[in-house]
């Protein structure tokens, strides 16, 4: 008995084979320290840890304003950096992006350490 | 029927060339032996690194000889899993349970597109590897993605101030060192033409890419060592500051899952560095795969020695150094590129025609 494969067929086959042993390997994990480990909750023992003090106000912490225009500038970067990494494939094959795509590009570099330099604390 | 035609086709079944190319590839090389056996050997060998640093003996007695201390990890590993799984009253339950073990998964996952070297295969390419994609840097970037946004829910999801300073740490970290290493890639991905690792690797025949593109080099490596949290980066554990910072309240299994996706991470990061900047598999005399795995760990020193020799970055300086040196820099790398496209396109590998 000769199996025919098809290559594209065989390809997924590889994949989930993998994907199964890959979901396997943590969960079993999981379960062997199931049925290894003893369970003997205590309230000291399930309490949040604080360094050895007793746990006092909310465990969730508010954050400062001051990383908020980092969000910002994520959101705008994220955007570009996954913009050029689609198009880079074929960036170089096009012509007006060859022959023109450089002084685009240090026009906006020129911006980005404009804008760099305006968002430099005081007192550096 | 009898037991002998039984016999002969259960041979035939699993006793043929692309149930063993399976085999192979699923569980050996590229698959599933591959990052367990580094997990084991990278632990080892980080301390044996540090201790010689250090000057220090390091891991000695559980071993054979100048391998001593080799099975340490292992014996961790057997003496955590017997340990109580203790979820914290304050942890939100099924989160805490699923995040931890979901880690290792997606971190091993990222292996199956990573091509490692040619091999006459029954698959669609003839390279070792579990699955091809044509797009195969961008599922591997993708699947890397995914792990900030699980270490953030593992930090709310645990319920402690330490937990969520870490986690909020974590967040300005990873999501700021996306960008740089996504910009570094396109940079490769820009000069090949192609998403394709394999093609990526072969089109470095004449020139590495780490000589044709060192800026990106540059900045890819140091954002993807600030990706796995290591040394002058690994602000969201800091020891000394936040207990262990979003991993803290983990014990056992959990702690287990958790250290075990930061070094298949590792693994995956090396991989990525030595397709991307130093020619994968390629090289003369030796088998190509005894050469991917030359240069993986060389990258892998490099990684692991950070550790030994920086002092860990303040939040502000790492923002900084993200935002303001490397985003530039990659900038200005792919600008290069521009110019050379289009003074001097016979240095960049692959020819294009303008369209």
């Amino acid at each position: 008995m000769i199996l025919a494969l098809d290559a594209e067929i065989y390809n997924v086959l590889c994949l989930l084979f993998f994907v199964i042993l890959v979901v396997i390997v943590p969960v079993a994990m999981w379960i062997i320290a199931k049925v290894l480990s003893i369970s003997k909750p205590s309230p000291i023992k399930n309490a949040t840890y604080e360094c050895g003090q007793v746990f006092f106000g909310k465990s969730h912490l508010r954050f400062t304003i001051h990383y908020y225009p980092y969000a910002m500038i994520y959101a705008v970067f994220g955007a570009l950096a996954i913009f050029l990494l689609i198009v880079a494939p074929s960036l170089l094959k096009l012509r007006i992006a060859v022959e023109y795509g450089f002084i685009i590009f240090s026009l906006a570099i020129l911006a980005l350490f404009g804008a760099l330099i305006s968002l430099q604390p005081r007192g550096e | 029927m009898n037991i002998e035609t039984i016999i002969e086709s259960l041979v035939a079944l699993f006793i043929n060339r692309p149930f063993i190319e399976m085999l192979i590839k699923v569980l050996i090389f590229p698959g599933l032996m591959f990052p367990l056996l580094f997990v084991v050997f990278a632990v080892w060998f980080e301390r044996k690194l540090l201790a010689k640093v250090h000057l220090r003996i390091g891991p000695l007695h559980v071993g054979p000889g100048p391998l001593g201390g080799i099975f340490q990890l292992i014996a961790d590993a057997l003496k955590l899993l017997q340990k109580e799984i203790i979820v914290p009253y304050n942890a939100h339950k099924i989160l805490y349970n699923i995040l931890p073990l979901a880690m290792p998964m997606i971190s091993l996952a990222a292996m199956a597109f990573i091509p490692v070297a040619p091999f006459p295969s029954v698959g669609p390419v003839d390279y070792l590897v579990v699955f091809y994609t044509p797009y195969n840097i961008l599922v591997v970037l993708a699947l890397f993605a995914i792990h900030p946004f699980l270490v953030i829910g593992v930090g709310w999801a645990s319920g402690s101030k330490y937990t969520t300073m870490g986690a909020l740490r974590a967040a300005y970290q990873l999501l700021a060192y996306e960008v740089p290493v996504m910009l570094s890639a396109a940079c490769v991905v820009m000069v090949t033409g192609s998403f394709d690792l394999i093609k990526i690797v072969e089109s470095q025949a004449n020139i590495w890419y780490i000589l044709l593109l060192p800026i990106a080099f540059l900045v890819f490596f140091v954002s993807m060592m600030a990706e796995l949290g290591r040394r002058p980066f690994d602000i969201p554990h800091a020891e000394q500051e936040i207990v262990y910072g979003w991993a803290t309240e983990f014990t056992g299994v959990h702690y287990v899952c958790v250290m075990f996706a930061e070094y298949v991470n590792l693994c995956v990061a090396s991989c990525l560095v030595t397709l991307l900047f130093l020619g994968g598999w390629l090289g003369p005399v030796l088998p190509p795969a005894a050469w991917f795995l030359i240069k993986f760990g060389i990258v892998v020193v490099f990684f692991l020695m950070g550790r030994g020799v920086y002092p860990r970055l303040r939040i502000d300086q790492l923002l900084n150094a993200g935002w303001r040196i490397l985003i530039p820099l990659a900038l200005i790398q792919i600008f290069i590129i521009l110019v050379l496209a289009k003074f001097a396109p016979w240095i960049l590998p692959v020819t294009f025609v303008g369209g």
